[in-house]
Parts: structure tokens; sequence; C-alpha cells
């Protein structure tokens, strides 16, 4: 159990699932603040620390999600895992496609791991918590 | 002087009974084939048919009873009177008219048997007796009743036998059938028999020659003997000469058969001229002693008057004993000898047969003779009577006086036998080198009707192989030059390649200097476009042909290739220089080009190509190479078809890749894109449930419930539907899986369920068959997972077993579920049909069209047998796979 408060990266474009997303995170038990991001360019702007977000925190994890505006997720998750200073930060993906090159090129590129967001709101509530109790309490993130 | 009543005893010469016995043969076998041509034959063709063969067969019956007349020698000279000759001839051939005539009805009986064998043997006896009656023979002929009865008889019976067999046998129509030869032998044994027997009946005694009539008698001499058989051999084996000509033999046979027939002839001709030889050389020997001792009895006769001369002037006694003895010697030798030449005297050797000339000259003699030898009979007597000198001057003066005219007339005599042996001699040398002489014209007659037409047929025969051997050469050449063509054709990676082949080949093959191509141009179809493809002997010497060829449009109908184009058939120019419609005259005259030929290349009926050849030579249409032209256009059509159908097929392949890339493509979009939206519904409504169960109201709650619940089975449904397609899209090359493996699979993806349904799941050994795993685990999970959920009270009892059935494996998942009725067993397998609410059973209804799909992508069939309340068996078949799959 940490005490201090977790930064988390969501980088999702659909104002609904990053609703969903955060009222789930609220009934968990860890602190965390989250920072979204609706499109790819703007998440690597944001993580890079480049233009408005020169003062950015670095986030200890990042849920991302796939389908993105600009920048595609696939390729943004490509783009942070050469970066040398951003490579360490796990990234879940986070995305309604069960496909399994999707699946398979997420790993590849050297995701996380992979989540297919369900349909139904429990069994969401519970990824939620499994995200929380695995990367948030079990897991040892890298130090900042 | 003394009449003899002695019995003359007669011998037969072998060689002229066996001849006469071979005749009778030939006659009988002619007669048996003229039976059967006179039966045959109608109206005026019978009625030459019958004379004709009356003729031949009674000159062969009458001469073999002359020949076995000749054959019998008597000591006396034989003579025959001609007309009487005739005569029996007359007889022979009536006879045989009878004979043929009966035997050459449609019926024989009995009655007619019978009375055609009387007047045919009567007829025969007729004819020996009248032969016998020619006889001119210094001798009495008297018969013996018996053995004459006998002889007619033995006549008639044989005449019988000879009917009924020539009757029965006249059907034969092979020339040699055994049952014709055997008659034949038969028959001619048995006529020898009779005129043997009739020969027997008649005995000789010895008469004086006077009293018969001897104005027509002729001698018979070994000449006429030899002339009689050839004749008759000849008349009798002209028959079935006749019939081989008129048989329906090959040619060849004929010409064997004409062969054979002459130098059948050509040997009868060669044993008749050495028995004439032989003949002539005993005739000359016997008219040799007969010329010597008819000299001798001039010798003698002066012997005989010196000696009575010397026996009047004698007065030894001893001496005139002596000079009598020996007079008595010479007397009787004389007198044995005048009779001998006279008579015939087999001691002295000679004949006794005196031509008329020579009896009259002995009748001139006669006087003579007979004061001679009664003079020296009377001296011979006294002397030998008396010891002392008888006066013999009387009889000595009688001698000398008859000697004289006597020795005139011997001399006469002497002359005479000389000169007719010679002209004997002579005759008989003419017979043999007109004997020599007709074997050289049956030789060269052979040459003429056997060897020429045999060696025209040879010939013929050779020249007509000599032409075949060319045409089967130029065929070979031709299918040789077809079969490149073809390999070629085949194997060519491109249309291109096997046109230039098919062009190189084809002027090699003619040893035309040029060939080109010419294509219709794809998009008008009203022109052509020269190509590139050229064979050219000489490439420098055609260059300029090539230059005006390249810069000469041809419109289709216009110059060779263009005709040859706008009527799709092969057209051939024997010389460009006559030919009105050919634009490329000019050119091609300079370079010495006359003959030109071109064909199409049909693909598909339509003209896609022409070939065209020029030569330096004016050439005739060759029809075999139009012909040869034609297949091996049909071959490049064949090419250019197969290109254009391998271009079009990869086209296709392409199309269904990119149309397959698209539906996946789809697949995926809307399975991705529509999830998102589904996710929002349905999460929002369930949030909204659980932020204000129970604050909104029962009918809030019931109809978010709703709400939820249709954007769940929305997703489910867009779930199934996405993994329908991807059966098609992401269908995968099938190779040999085992389906048990599949199986397996299926039932580890169940595992829960089996478990929790407590299911018992028997698996029998499966094959491994042709198909894609993956389809394959998913067919089985899902007939396996109906069979779990569709289960009743009981514990689930579920099997899965294969069986061969032919040429295909027939799979079964059998339950002991619910069971299905029988109307709705099409309608399970339709997609999204349920039986159930979702209330009874979950699910969707896409498990069994996802079934059928997977069985129909492995060309199979699935079907159910149910009993509801019992269970239910899918069944499902799979094929072996063709020997092409493999």
């Amino acid at each position: 159990m940490s005490s201090r408060t977790i930064e988390i990266l969501l980088v999702e474009d659909n104002p609904g699932d990053v609703r969903l997303t955060l009222e789930a995170f609220k009934e968990g038990r860890v602190l965390n603040n989250f920072t979204v991001m609706s499109d790819g360019v703007e998440a690597l702007a944001y993580l890079r620390r480049q233009g408005q977000y020169a003062n950015a925190v670095q986030p200890d994890l990042i849920l991302l999600d796939l389908n993105l505006p600009k920048k595609d997720g696939r390729e943004v998750l490509a783009e942070i895992k050469v970066d040398e200073r951003l490579m360490k930060i796990p990234v879940v993906v986070l995305t309604t496609s069960a496909a399994e090159e999707d699946i398979a090129r997420a790993y590849s590129r050297h995701a996380n791991c992979y989540i297919t967001k369900p349909v139904d709101l429990n069994q969401f509530l519970n990824v939620v918590h499994s995200i929380e109790s695995f990367w948030l309490t079990l897991v040892k993130l890298p130090p900042q | 002087m003394a009449s003899h009543e002695l019995p003359l005893a007669g011998s037969y010469d072998d060689l002229l009974v066996a001849l006469s016995i071979v005749i009778a043969i030939l006659a009988s076998y002619a007669a048996l084939d003229l039976a059967r041509r006179v039966t045959a034959a109608q109206g005026r063709a019978r009625i030459l048919w019958l004379t004709g063969g009356a003729t031949a067969m009674g000159f062969g019956i009458w001469s073999m009873h002359y020949i076995g007349m000749l054959a019998f020698r008597l000591p006396v000279p034989v003579q025959y009177d001609w007309p009487t000759v005739l005569l029996s001839l007359v007889a022979a051939i009536l006879a045989s008219a009878i004979a043929l005539f009966v035997v050459s009805r449609h019926k024989m009986g009995v009655i007619r048997a019978f009375l055609g064998s009387t007047l045919m043997g009567s007829g025969i006896a007729a004819m020996h007796y009248i032969g016998m009656a020619a006889m001119r023979l210094p001798a009495m002929c008297h018969y013996s009743l018996a053995l004459v009865t006998l002889s007619v008889v033995l006549a008639i019976v044989i005449s019988l036998v000879a009917l009924f067999l020539t009757f029965y046998f006249r059907g034969e129509t092979t020339a040699w059938s055994w049952r014709k030869i055997l008659s034949a032998l038969v028959m001619g044994a048995a006529i020898p028999v009779m005129h043997y027997s009739g020969m027997a009946a008649a005995s000789f005694t010895a008469s004086p020659s006077e009293h018969q009539d001897l104005s027509h008698a002729v001698n018979v001499s070994s000449l006429s003997a030899a002339g009689i058989v050839i004749v008759a051999v000849m008349v009798l084996g002209l028959v079935p000469l006749a019939s081989l000509t008129f048989d329906s033999l090959s040619t060849t046979r004929q010409l064997a058969a004409r062969y054979f027939l002459s130098l059948g002839v050509i040997s009868v001709l060669t044993i008749l001229g050495t028995l004439l030889v032989q003949r002539q050389g005993r005739e000359s020997q016997s008219d040799a002693r007969v010329v010597n001792i008819s000299g001798r009895q001039r010798m003698l006769s002066q012997a005989i008057a010196k000696d009575a001369l010397l026996v009047a002037h004698s007065r030894d006694t001893a001496e005139r004993q002596r000079l009598v003895e020996d007079l008595r010697s010479l007397d009787t030798l004389w007198h044995q000898s005048h009779s001998g030449l006279n008579r015939g005297d087999p001691e002295l050797g000679v004949p006794g047969m005196n031509s008329p000339e020579i009896r009259r000259m002995f009748v001139v003699l006669e006087p003579d003779y007979d004061a001679i030898s009664r003079a020296t009979q009377e001296m011979i007597t006294k002397v030998s009577k008396e010891n002392e000198p008888a006066d013999v001057s009387g009889e000595v003066s009688a001698i000398l006086a008859h000697e004289g005219p006597y020795l005139k007339a011997m001399n006469a005599i002497v002359f005479e036998y000389e000169s007719e042996a010679t002209t004997r001699a002579s005759g008989e040398n003419r017979l043999y080198f007109g004997l020599l002489l007709f074997v050289l014209g049956v030789l060269l007659l052979q040459g003429l009707l056997v060897l020429r037409p045999a060696l025209t047929r040879i010939q013929q025969g050779i020249s007509q192989l000599e032409l075949a051997k060319q045409a089967l050469y130029r065929k070979a050449t031709f299918l040789e030059l077809l079969q490149a063509v073809a390999v070629a054709a085949n194997e060519a990676p491109s249309v291109e390649t096997a046109l230039q082949f098919t062009l190189d080949r084809i002027c090699k093959h003619t040893g035309w200097p040029v060939g080109h191509v010419y294509f219709v141009a794809k998009k008008t179809r009203t022109e052509l476009i020269s190509s590139t493809l050229w064979h050219l002997d000489d490439a420098p010497k055609f260059a300029a042909f090539r230059q005006v060829t390249r810069e000469t449009p041809l419109p289709i109908g216009r110059g060779l290739p263009g005709r040859v184009a706008e009527n799709a058939k092969p057209l051939w120019i024997p010389d460009i220089n006559e030919d009105t419609n050919f634009p490329r005259r000019s050119a091609a005259f300079d370079l010495g080009v006359k003959g030109a030929f071109g064909f199409p290349v049909l693909a598909q009926g339509e003209v896609v190509a022409v070939l065209e050849f020029f030569s330096n030579k004016i050439e005739k249409p060759d029809d075999e190479l139009l012909t040869v032209m034609a297949n091996v256009s049909a071959q490049l059509g064949q090419v250019i078809e197969r290109t254009g159908a391998q271009q079009e097929l990869a086209r296709k392949v392409e199309d269904l890749a990119r149309s397959n890339a698209d539906l996946e493509l789809f697949a995926y979009v809307a399975s991705h894109d529509l999830q998102e939206p589904l996710r929002m519904v349905a999460s929002y409504t369930q949030l909204l449930a659980r932020r204000y169960q129970g604050k909104l109201g029962a009918e809030a709650d019931e109809f978010i419930g709703f709400a939820v619940d249709g954007a769940t089975r929305m997703q489910q449904l867009i779930q199934d539907l996405l993994s329908y397609s991807r059966l098609t899209t992401r269908a995968k090359k099938h190779s040999f899986t085992s389906a048990e493996a599949a199986c397996r699979s299926a039932l580890e993806n169940l595992r829960e369920s089996v478990k929790s349904s407590n299911a018992l799941v028997s698996v029998e050994p499966l094959p491994t068959v042709l198909g894609d795993a993956t389809q394959l685990t998913q067919l089985f999970q899902n007939l396996v997972g109906n069979a779990i959920k569709y289960r009743n009270e009981r514990r689930p009892e579920i099997r899965v077993a294969a069986k061969p059935n032919g040429n295909e494996w027939t799979f079964s998942v059998q339950d002991n579920g619910i069971g299905i009725e029988p109307q709705y067993s099409e309608r399970i397998f339709q997609m999204f049909q349920r039986l159930h609410t979702r209330g009874e059973y979950s699910g969707t209804g896409i498990g069994l069209a996802i079934c059928k799909k997977i069985v129909e992508n492995h060309g199979g069939k699935i079907w159910v047998e149910s009993q509801p309340g019992h269970g239910t068996t899918f069944l499902f078949t799979i094929p072996w796979p063709e020997r092409t799959e493999i």
C-alpha cells in the first residue's frame, strides 16, 4: 500500500468512457490522480512535456485506448516504448477491441498488458478494481 | 498258201492301258463338273453346255476306248476303217448326252435312273462294238456271247453307278473336293473294266484279209495314238479350266491355277514327246529290220539262183548234196522272210504291217515268187531223191526266168519300204518338232497369261507400296511438326514464345525463307498489327521487306493476312505477282518472293493472329500442309486461350482476395465501431441502475432493466455475426487434421460446463480428415455444448463417434437430452433461429448455423435425428480427400 498519490494518465477519446473509468476508480481505495488526454498527439506531447505541457508530471501508469483520433493508440504505444525516458512506464492497453491481431500487436510493441473493456458495468467495475489491486497495490512501480 | 486257222494271241501294251485309265478318270471328273454346269445353267446356256459337254465327254470316253484298243497288240497288222471309227465316236457322244441330260434334271427317280443307265450303257457298249467292227485285220473275230452279255450288263450297271454319283455330287462347287475326286476315281476305274471285259469277249483267229473292205483302212501309228491322247487330255482338261476362270477366284489364285495348268500341260506334252521318241526308236528299229530283210530277200533269191545253177552244172554228187542242203536252208529262210514280211513274224522281228502300196507290190511279185519257189522245191526234191544227177535244167531256167522280175519287184519293194520308213521318220520328227514348238508355245502363252500379269501385279504392288511409304513419311514429318508445336505450345511461358517457335519450325519444315506473325488489334478488331515475330533465313536481305511490312497498314480484308483474317481460313497464293490484293507486292517481288501462304489462329472462334509465310518458288497448294497448319493453328489457339484464361483466373483470384479483405475489414470495423456505442448504452444504464436503484421507481427500474438487457444481447449478436463471417474470411487452407484432437480441444474449452452439468462424454476413435483444425474444434464445441445445454433431468450422456461410409466419414454427436421435434429439423440450422425462449435456454441461435457453415466448408452435409424426450443425434459427413487435393 502506497501512501503517495499515484499519477495515472488516461488516454481515451470517448468522454463517456472517460467518465465511467473515473467513476470506477473513485470507488477504489487507492488515492490516484487522473490526467486525461483525448488524442494521441496530445498524449505524447504531455508525456514529452512539450509545449503547454512543459510542467507535466510523469505518470506512474498509463491507461491507453487503441482507437484514438489523430494519432492511433497503437502508434502512441510504439513511440512510448522506444522512448528512453518513457519506456519504463507501464502501459495498460484498455480497449473495446478483442481482436487477436490487436492483442498480438500490442504485446509485440511491448504493452505491459492488454485488457478488453467489458460491456457489462459490473464486469467493468471488476476490471478496474483488478487493475487497481494489481498495478497500484501489488506491483512495484518504477521509481520516479 | 496254207491258210492258218491259228488263234491269235493278243497282248496289252501296259503304258497305253495306263493312259487309257488316266483318260477314263479325267473323263469322269469332267463329267461330274459338266453335270454341275448343265444343272446350273438355264435356257440357251444350258443347251450350249449340254452339247459342248456331251462332245467333250463323248470324245473322252471314245478316246479312252480307242487307246485301249491300240494297247491291244496282235501278231497281225491291224488297221482301222475310219468312217466306222467316227461312228463309234458319235455313239459315245450320244451316250454322254443322255447321261448329262439325265443327271441335270431336278430329280432322278429310280425309273429315270434305270432308263438312263440302260440307254447310256447300251450307247457305250454300242461304241465299243462299233469300234471293234472298225478293225481291219487278217483275222476273224469271234465273240463269246456270255462275255458280250456280261460286258453290256457291266456297262449298264456302271452307267447306273456313274449316274448316281454324278447326280448326287453335282452340287459340289469346290473344284477339288474329295467327293468329286473319289467319284472320278471310281468311275475312272470302272469304265476300263467295262472296256477290257468287252475286249476279253473277242477272240481272233488268223484269216486272209482280202475279205474285208480296206478302202478306208488306215494305220494307227504311234503318231496318231499320241495325238489322240494329247487331244483327249486337253479337251478334258479344258472342262475344269473353264470352271476355273468362271469361278470367282482371286486374281492371284487364277494366275497360280493357270500356271500350274500350263505346267501340267507341258509335263504331259514332255512325257508324250519322250514316249514318242521311244516309239520312234522301236519303230525305226523294226523298219530297219524290214528293210534289212527285204534287202536280204534279193540276196537270197540271187543265192538260190546261183545255187540252182551250180547244182545244174555240178557233177559231183557230194557237192550237189551240199548245194541242195544249202538251197534248202536258203529256200526256208527266203520263204520265212517272205511270209514274215507279209504277215509278220516275231522271230524275225517284222510286224508284217504293209501299206496298201507294198501289198500291191507283193501281189505283183507273187507269180514270180511262186514260180521260183516251186522250181526250187522241185529241184530240191529231185536232187535229194535221185543220186544221179537229175535233170534240173527246167527248174533252173524257170528260176532264172523269174529271177529278174523278182529282183526288180523286190528292189521296188525295198525302195518302197525305205521311203515309207523315211517318210514315217520324218513325219514323226515333224511331230516331235511340232510338239516342241507346242511346248514352247505353251510356255510363251504362260508367259503372257501368267508371268506378265503376275509381274504387272507385283510391279503395281511395289509402286503402291512406294507411294504408301512416301505418303507415310510425309505424314510422319507432319506429325512430328505438329507434335513439336503442341509441346512448345504447352510449355511456352508466353504466347510470343510459342508463336516464334511455330514460325521457326514451319519454315524449317517447308524450307520457306520468310515467316511472320500479325496480330489482330484487340481494341478495334478491324486491322492487323505487324508483330516483331519474324523468321528470316537471310535477315539483311529481307530487312527492306520487314520495313515495308511495318509501314503497310493492313485493315481486315486487305492483303494476304487481311483476307485470311476476314475469312478465318487459310489462303494460298502460288505466285504473288498474279495476285491483285497484295499491297507489298513490289517489295516482295524485288526480293524474288513468289509463293505466299497464310493461316489464321483462332481463339474461342475469333481470329486473334495470322501467320504468313513466303517462298522464292512458285508453290502449288499442298493439301497436307494445309491440314497440318489447321492443326497447328488449333494448338496455338489453345495456347492463346489458355494464357487468356490464366490471366483471367489471376485477375479473378485477385478480385476475390480483395473482396475477402474488404469483407474482413468490414466485419472488423463493424464489430469494433459498433461495440463502442453499445458499451455506452449498456454501461450507463447499468450505472443508472446502481446509483438510482429504488430512487426512480419500480417502472424506471424495469425500463432500465430492459435497456440493459437489449444492449447486452446486441453485443452478443454482433460477436456471433463476426465469428460467422470469419468462417469464410479467415478460412485456412485445409490440411490433414486429427478430428479426435479437435474434439478433445473442444471438450477442454467446455470443461467448466461439463463439470457443472456432470456430463458423461465418451469420444470414440475419430479419424484424420482434410480440414481446418480451428473450425473443427468450433464445430465439436458447438455440438457438444448444445448437447450439454439442452439436457433434461437425466445425467447428460454424450457420445461422439465416426463411421466410414463409402468415400466419406459420418460423424455423430449423440445425447440423451430433450430432443427436437421433427418439423423443426431444418429450421434449427438457420441463423438466429431458436426453439426456446431466452428464459428457458440461453443462446443466440447462431451455433448450429455456424456448424452448418463449417461442415459445408469441408464439403459435407449435416442433419439431425431425434426423438423428443429421449435424445438427439447430430450427424455430419466429411468426405475423404480427392486424389487431387492431397
